[in-house]
């Protein structure tokens, strides 16, 4: 398979893959790249394991500039778009200048066990900004959070990938798994659900969790409330819902502490909100919690970054 | 003289005979194998397995189990020689127990766990902590080991210390003490170096009398009355003895 790399004019890709295949037999020799005032830059035609280095100055003017491979039969495949802008780039599942067959967004990884990965997907490692047990899952392989096991409540969630074990698993386990993807949430509370008083930190003990389609449920105490929480993504990876369930109706009541410059908007199915903290009332068998991301963070960045 | 000399000539060629004929018959004489003494297969381990192993059992329908270093938990049905996934994710499981078909225990970096399949459908569904009342100070040194378990069902598991090789993380598991941080080896949170017994009627995970640095094996004698583990500690003896019956009486083999 060979191929080249041409940036065109916005709306041209076309026209530039058609001129190209008009080239007929002289393409070869010319890179299959047409002479036109419509191609902005372009490589040679490269064959595999080869690599060219080439710079240009891109367009000042605001747009969305195609490149393409213009050997004769791949520009209708093999596209995408450099985008030059100060706006946010639409989300891939939209974009109208990619392949529709690149418009889902999963991430293949290659599995180093003797079994494919499915998703949700679980790795008790040692994950940085966390205490020693610490929980990683991907909920899909561009969504994942840590849970920490030894304080028994969410730590982060981050887009973009999940997370690699390579040198964690590599000779003594020093090395901390690192994370593929950007932070969209970071707990900077501690202890965020509290029982009785919202500033008493709680007493905690981790029980473990079950899996239901691999999709795990915590179950832990908090002084003395046995609860669950089950943590999903929201569509689109905007965010979480975390239902927590009581095993027993609560007999006091329940705080849900959260800061709220942490860049996520907090809905309740139960209790009242005032200056960032839920008050969960006595009686509660279930809650659910939104936490969605705001819009003044671009989570599309590292989505392309492939 | 001459009589004397071709004497010693005849000693001396039965001599160097007898060296030669010695030698002929060390070329020629076998070998001892392991093959002689004991019936060895090799497994074919399943496409794709880091086999580098933390613990083996037996179920009792005759399958194998064995846990990884990358958290997998497999099954080996030595009938049909299939592998199958029984459970994934774990943290440096170092020791697998069989309880059933469906349920096993193991140690794990941060708890004893036990795994359960519930809804039959041959992979564990329940990751429950049985306990990890212990702490973690996040140096990679801390492996945990077991568990083993005596007559009646307490489970034993060991608590490796960490190592001078690397530090402490800024958040770690359980109450610090700085006593040992100058040493080689250290134990600065509960309860490093200890073999810790959970007893499963109390539910309490507590220290036995044994301080370790940490075991290469260990077994449970017949009566189960003797918990016995061989280790590796600097200018220890290599077997310990600890009694689950007598819980404050040690007794230390030569090695």
């Amino acid at each position: 398979m060979a191929h080249n790399l041409v940036f065109t004019k916005p709306g041209k890709r076309l026209s530039v893959v058609e001129a190209a295949i008009k080239m007929g037999d002289k393409g070869q020799a010319a890179n299959y790249v047409p002479e036109s005032e419509d191609v902005l830059a372009a490589s040679k035609i490269l064959i595999p394991n080869t690599t060219q280095t080439f710079t240009f100055t891109a367009p000042s003017t605001e747009g969305s500039y195609p490149y393409v491979c213009t050997y004769p039969g791949h520009g209708y495949v093999m596209y995408g778009a450099l985008y030059v802008t100060t706006k946010p780039l639409p989300p891939l599942a939209t974009d109208p200048n990619i392949p529709p067959s690149r418009q889902n967004t999963e991430i293949i990884v290659s599995s180093p066990h003797p079994f494919a990965l499915e998703y949700p997907l679980l790795y008790r490692t040692f994950m940085p900004d966390c205490s020693p047990a610490a929980i990683a899952v991907a909920l899909t392989s561009t969504h994942s959070y840590c849970f920490d096991a030894g304080k028994c409540y969410l730590r982060y969630a981050w887009v973009g990938g999940f997370v690699d074990n390579t040198a964690h698993w590599k000779g003594n386990g020093n090395a901390f798994a690192k994370i593929q993807g950007k932070i969209y949430f970071k707990d900077n509370v501690t202890y965020p659900l509290r029982v009785g008083k919202a500033d008493k930190l709680p007493d905690v003990s981790f029980k473990g969790y079950t899996l239901a389609n691999r999709l795990p449920t915590f179950n832990y105490a908090l002084d003395g409330v046995d609860v669950k929480e089950t943590l999903k993504s929201l569509a689109n990876e905007e965010g979480l819902t975390r239902v927590f369930t009581f095993v027993k109706p609560t007999t006091q009541t329940l705080y849900f502490v959260t800061k709220t410059d942490d860049g996520i908007t907090y809905k309740s199915s139960i209790g009242k909100w005032q200056n960032g903290t839920l008050t969960i009332p006595k009686g509660t068998s279930k809650v659910t919690l939104t936490m969605s991301r705001n819009k003044t963070q671009s989570p599309h960045a590292d989505a392309h970054n492939h | 003289m001459k009589k004397h000399s071709s004497f010693s000539h005849i000693v001396s060629f039965l001599f160097v005979g007898y060296l030669l004929f010695g030698s002929f018959n060390d070329c020629f004489a076998q070998r001892d194998t392991i093959t002689n003494y004991y019936e060895t297969e090799q497994i074919k381990l399943p496409k794709g397995l880091r086999a580098e192993t933390g613990g083996m059992d037996f179920m009792p329908d005759g399958r194998l189990v064995a846990c990884f270093h990358l958290g997998e938990v497999m099954t080996y049905n030595p009938k049909t020689k299939t592998w199958k996934k029984f459970a994934e994710g774990l943290h440096d499981p170092l020791g697998v127990v069989a309880v059933s078909n469906s349920e096993i225990l193991v140690v794990q970096r941060p708890e004893m766990t036990r795994l359960k399949d519930t809804n039959a459908d041959g992979v564990a569904d329940v990751y429950e902590t049985i306990t990890d009342d212990f702490g973690m100070s996040g140096n990679y040194h801390e492996f945990a080991f077991g568990p083993l378990k005596d007559q009646e069902g307490n489970l034993f598991m060991a608590l490796n210390v960490a190592s001078n090789g690397a530090g402490i993380r800024p958040e770690i598991r359980g109450q610090y003490d700085s006593l040992s941080r100058e040493g080689r080896m250290y134990s600065c949170v509960p309860y490093r170096g200890w073999v810790m017994k959970y007893n499963v009627k109390t539910k309490n995970l507590s220290r036995t009398p044994q301080v370790f640095g940490r075991p290469t094996a260990w077994v449970l004698t017949q009566k189960a009355d003797c918990l016995f583990l061989t280790i590796r500690a600097i200018g220890a003896e290599p077997v310990r003895c600890i009694t689950s019956k007598k819980e404050n009486f040690m007794v230390t083999l030569p090695a």
